[in-house]
């Protein structure tokens, strides 16, 4: 990002390879719509690209990222509610186990949307830090510099968040063996 | 350790991320208390089930973001270019419409505690959003929620 903000235009392109795919990915996950999605990742990184100054050398530019991803996600979903115009609620697609029998294809198919309506219906910020770290992988700490709060909190955050997954999940999960 | 404690501490050991000295006690309570250890099962299983979804592939390329960039500042561009007083009337007309059609949404809505939706919708063109910083506002609403956990007697938030 330094060398992009010194005029070097490769040094963006080398930013946009690495990280277009988990910007898009956390917008999916956070908002549950395709085409939302596609489109607030790219405005993340017109953002980046029209405002490279924007960026300060300090915190980690993927900390920074996110945290840019993530108020675009809520600006959007300030609109939705301004407009009026509840999402398709297209929640993100699951992966289904080809080898299952058309009945556990259908069972894993509904636990999996289930999982994503429960995690829609999350609050705002506990939805952000289960995705942060459930599907982006970052650490407490690093849930912790993208919220700018404490590890602690983050803690916190994340057992609401499962809390309440659990309990919406209950009579799906403590069937299984 | 109690069961309270030890639920309250199997998530952030499930994600190995249990802070040093929490792991002996918890393993000795799990190894004593079978519903602690259902919990912990059911947990793992719901965190399991998240795992299954799938990414999205980008539909975008480099060149659509230049091409929006590009598009935005020229149309940036324009805005700079048009004469001063051009500039600062359509301000006032925005401040106008959006005041005068605030004031009377808040006549028709006495109740509503929203924003005048005209205001909104000027703001909107405008490309202004309401903060710059939508996750910091989120994060002092939700203060509050950080200082307790339920069922922790209000220890938590600190564990």
């Amino acid at each position: 990002m330094l060398a992009f903000q010194r005029g070097d235009d490769s040094a963006f392109a080398a930013l946009f390879e690495r990280y277009r795919t988990r910007v898009l990915n956390t917008a999916y996950h956070f908002l549950g719509d395709k085409d939302t999605a596609q489109d607030v990742a790219q405005e993340v990184f017109v953002k980046l690209y029209t405002s490279p100054k924007s960026y300060r050398p300090g915190a980690a530019f993927s900390t920074w990222l996110y945290r840019i991803t993530a108020n675009a996600c809520l600006d959007e979903i300030r609109k939705r509610k301004r407009s009026r115009s509840a999402a398709s609620e297209d929640l993100p697609e699951c992966i289904l186990d080809p080898a299952a029998s058309p009945e556990g294809q259908a069972r894993s198919n509904e636990l999996k949307r289930e999982v994503r309506a429960a995690i829609a219906a999350l609050p705002e910020n506990q939805r952000l830090a289960v995705i942060l770290q459930r599907y982006e992988g970052l650490s407490y700490q690093q849930i912790a510099d993208v919220l700018k709060t404490s590890v602690p909190a983050v803690e916190s955050l994340l057992f609401r968040a499962k809390h309440s997954l659990r309990a919406r999940l209950s009579s799906y999960v403590e069937g299984e063996q | 350790m109690d069961c309270r404690a030890a639920r309250r501490f199997i998530p952030a050991f499930l994600d190995g991320e249990l802070q040093p000295g929490r792991e002996v006690p918890l393993k000795e309570h799990l190894d004593s208390c079978g519903s602690c250890r259902a919990e912990m099962v059911a947990l793992r299983r719901t965190m399991d089930a998240m795992g299954a979804c799938q990414d999205l592939e980008p539909a975008f390329a480099l060149a659509d973001i230049k091409a929006r960039a590009t598009e935005r500042q020229t149309r940036r561009g324009w805005f700079s270019l048009a004469p001063r007083w051009a500039t600062a009337l359509g301000a006032a007309v925005a401040i106008f419409v959006g005041t005068v059609g605030g004031i009377g949404l808040q006549v028709v809505h006495q109740s509503s505690t929203q924003p005048p939706a005209v205001s909104r919708a000027v703001s909107d063109v405008l490309g202004l959003g309401t903060s710059d910083d939508p996750l910091a506002d989120l994060m002092v609403a939700s203060a509050s929620e950080h200082s307790t956990i339920p069922g922790n007697n209000g220890q938590e938030g600190r564990p």
